[in-house]
């Protein structure tokens, strides 16, 4: 069976979205951290799409699931089932888009209403190799990102700059507070189900909302 | 632009090609030897904004306008180019110089000014919403635009009077007149417009922006042709507000690009094949969860799909990317293009044998993928282990039948029911025309029908399983009656009389759906293509007709698409 392999070695399943405008960077962001490369003429999501990867943070083996999801508006009423459950949410915005960075509180809100409640969330400012043609400063996402508090990166997904950083820090906050008690692992992701699969199996997650965490 | 052919139909694109145009115009070579960098100019001349370059199969250069559709097989300045050295030429063996030439030059030049002023006349830029790109509109072309029409007639007449004032020995500078004005709007234009009429909302404009980059996957040939593909997402958006566009659209407009012989055609096979199936991408994805029903009843019996079930592998996984996107993500460009006239046929039809015969390809390889993750990750490597394209076309042939079926089993006894009814009211017979001809059809004709036939409402049944599409389907906004009664319809498994997608599930097979893709292309002209042959000035050509040196060409394709870049860019206000 399956746990003989590489691929099931690991101490913690971790389910992870992201979502964000369409254009933001989103598959090319998952693409760098899965391949460690950019991703070529690539095209742009329908629906979903998945990746996965073992990653070692404070000393466990933690395997991330991570769900891509289409940016366009008519998929959001598609793309909302893979939120549920998540223990971690990217929002991706383009640093040279201002339209993408002005719906980061529209994603926020989707993302706090229909993941966990305690989801582990992170804004991300994609494409910083872009520095001449920036539309959003650094300094005013990392307000943003401080007043909605959830924590803030800014990547290239083409240089692969912050993308590692990125998952790692999520995956970090998670950790921690498993460790301190604030989420049962048992409640965690324990397969790639999508979110209508999820509906009945997901009391564990709901009973959480009331010890939310500060994040 | 206009094309204002001074000399042969061959253009002098390529390096030393002077003698010849020369020639062509009867004109003694080494007599203008000091014209060399005219024509040199010209070689180099970047695309200019608004246009687009591509190539066919042999690499034979052809250009479109992008914003009107203008297709032209010669660079868009060489007409340009060649009519400034055609009147220079005149104008010396006139033996006008100094003062003479001057006046001549200027008068010219306010020639071509006043002809861009006509042009323009036909051009507002209506007030956009917040910070919705500016888009212009001509009411005489019924064209909508996001470049601003003036500027190809500011550079096409910098570009004469650059080249008219540098012969003459005099200085360059910017052409006299200042800048080209687009009439005033009429009063409640911008009303009209934003009712839909022909105007692409500015959120579907910059989903359309932001996608073409990303929908050529890497294939340089769709790439060259994306200033084309763009056009026919936006032209298709105009026509047909309620679908608009929606993602995976572009990668259908690509495949229709690269296989087709030119634009127009291009264009009329895209929205007839949308028009026919554009329940799978209407906002809750209506036929995508009534074809999915299918698909699982037609797949049920095959070792994979069990397979995929007990790994709780979900169609909507890999239906959505294969269905919406013309099996971008399942095969390659040889195989889709192999059956893409299939798929025009079949409709519905074709997009199910075409699956099935995927999956039953694949099914070793399947079979070997132990869990969902596995196959989750495996759906990257479809395209890479797709059948051949020769074998792959017999095997959709062979499910075809079966696909058939299924597709008629929900589709309306739209023909016998309609000769059977008694046209009531114009309304009705109206429905029953759109029935019959297989287009979708508004709710309330669709109720119109139902009432006419003494038939209950259907009832939203549940799809068998995998709800995330169909929960989208039934709590999708949709603003028209299409996507509703289609998904109403495809939910209501005993609904044989529903009239479900009528087009998209064609019975009547080969005959109706080409009829109906023919009409739909003759609107789109009509509507819409029509005006590039108005503003180009110039007939439809064919694309590669022409015997255009591709070399010079291909050099400009890349800064093409630079301009094109910067282009769409500038028109994000």
């Amino acid at each position: 069976m399956a746990s003989e392999k590489e691929k099931d070695q690991y101490d913690y399943l971790f389910k992870f979205i992201i979502i964000g405008d369409a254009g933001a960077g989103k598959s090319c962001l998952l693409h760098q951290f899965i391949e460690n490369r950019y991703k070529k003429g690539s095209s742009h999501t329908i629906g979903v799409e998945f990746g996965s990867k073992i990653i070692h943070v404070g000393g466990r083996n933690i395997k991330l699931q991570i769900w891509d999801t289409a940016g366009q508006e008519r998929y959001r009423s598609v793309t909302r089932s893979y939120y549920r459950g998540a223990a971690g949410a990217l929002i991706v915005y383009d640093i040279t888009n201002r339209d993408s960075y002005n719906h980061l509180v529209n994603w926020l809100q989707d993302a706090r209403t229909l993941a966990r409640a305690d989801t582990s969330i992170i804004t991300v400012g994609n494409k910083c190799d872009m520095k001449d043609k920036r539309a959003v400063t650094f300094l005013e996402a990392s307000r943003c990102a401080q007043e909605n508090d959830i924590l803030f990166l800014e990547t290239s997904a083409l240089t692969g700059e912050g993308v590692e950083d990125v998952f790692i820090k999520v995956a970090r906050v998670i950790l921690n507070k498993i460790e301190d008690g604030l989420i049962d692992p048992n409640t965690m992701v324990s397969g790639t189900h999508t979110g209508s699969q999820r509906i009945g199996s997901d009391s564990g997650g709901e009973a959480m909302s009331s010890k939310t965490c500060s994040c | 632009m206009s094309q204002r052919s001074a000399g042969s139909q061959r253009g002098f694109t390529q390096p030393g090609a002077l003698q010849e145009f020369c020639s062509a115009l009867g004109i003694d070579v080494p007599q203008y030897a000091d014209l060399q960098w005219v024509v040199e100019e010209a070689v180099h001349a970047p695309v200019p904004q608004g246009w687009s370059e591509q190539r066919d199969a042999d690499g034979v250069a052809s250009f479109v306008c992008v914003s009107s559709g203008a297709f032209s097989a010669q660079h868009p300045l060489d007409a340009v180019y060649r009519d400034s050295l055609a009147v220079i030429v005149r104008l010396r063996r006139e033996g006008r110089s100094g003062a003479a030439y001057s006046a001549a030059v200027a008068e010219h030049l306010a020639d071509r000014r006043r002809e861009a002023e006509e042009y323009l006349e036909a051009w507002y830029a209506p007030e956009v919403a917040g910070d919705a790109p500016q888009c212009y509109y001509s009411e005489g072309l019924k064209a909508v635009s996001w470049l601003c029409p003036a500027a190809r007639w500011e550079e096409e007449l910098s570009v004469r009077w650059r080249v008219l004032q540098c012969a003459g020995g005099g200085a360059p500078g910017p052409p006299p007149g200042g800048p080209l004005r687009l009439a005033e709007p009429p009063a409640g234009l911008a009303q009209r417009l934003a009712g839909g009429s022909s105007c692409v909302p500015g959120a579907a404009l910059n989903t359309i922006n932001v996608d073409m980059p990303r929908t050529a996957g890497g294939d340089d040939e769709v790439t060259a042709l994306l200033g084309t593909i763009r056009s026919m997402c936006v032209q298709r958006a105009a026509e047909d507000p309620e679908l608009s566009y929606c993602q995976g659209m572009g990668m259908v407009a690509a495949l229709f690009a690269v296989s087709s012989r030119c634009e127009e055609q291009a264009y009329a096979r895209f929205s007839g094949y949308i028009w026919r199936l554009r329940g799978l991408w209407l906002p809750g994805f209506p036929l995508l969860v009534a074809g999915a029903a299918l698909f699982e009843q037609l797949a049920a019996g095959r070792p994979w799909f069990q397979h995929f079930e007990q790994a709780g592998f979900e169609y909507n996984m890999y239906l959505p990317q294969a269905w919406l996107a013309l099996f971008q993500t399942w095969l390659p460009r040889q195989a889709r293009q192999l059956l893409l006239p299939l798929l025009e046929r079949e409709g519905l039809a074709g997009l199910l044998a075409t699956s099935l015969a995927v999956l039953d390809h694949l099914e070793p390889w399947l079979l070997q993928l132990e869990d969902e993750e596995d196959l989750l990750m495996g759906l990257q490597e479809f395209r890479g282990r797709a059948p051949d394209p020769e074998g792959l076309v017999e095997a959709v042939r062979a499910w075809l039948p079966r696909a058939r079926r299924g597709a008629l089993l929900r589709a309306p006894a739209a023909a016998a029911a309609a000769s059977g009814a008694e046209p009531g009211s114009p309304a009705l017979a109206a429905a029953l025309a759109a029935e019959a001809a297989g287009l979708p059809l508004r709710r309330s004709q669709a109720a119109l029908l139902r009432a006419e036939r003494g038939q209950e409402p259907a009832l939203p049944a549940r799809p068998r399983r995998s709800k995330t599409w169909a929960a989208a389907a039934a709590s999708a906004q949709s603003p028209g009656g299409a996507a509703e009664h289609l998904a109403a319809g495809a939910q209501a498994p005993g609904g044989a009389e529903e009239p479900l997608a009528a087009g998209a599930q064609s019975p009547r097979g080969a005959a109706e759906p080409l009829a109906a893709s023919g009409s739909a292309g003759a609107a789109a002209a009509a509507g819409g293509l029509a005006p590039a042959a108005a503003a180009g000035g110039g007939g439809p050509a064919v694309l590669g007709g022409a015997g255009a040196a591709a070399a010079p060409h291909a050099r400009r394709s890349q800064r093409a698409l630079a301009r094109s870049d910067d282009g769409e860019g500038s028109s994000r206000r």
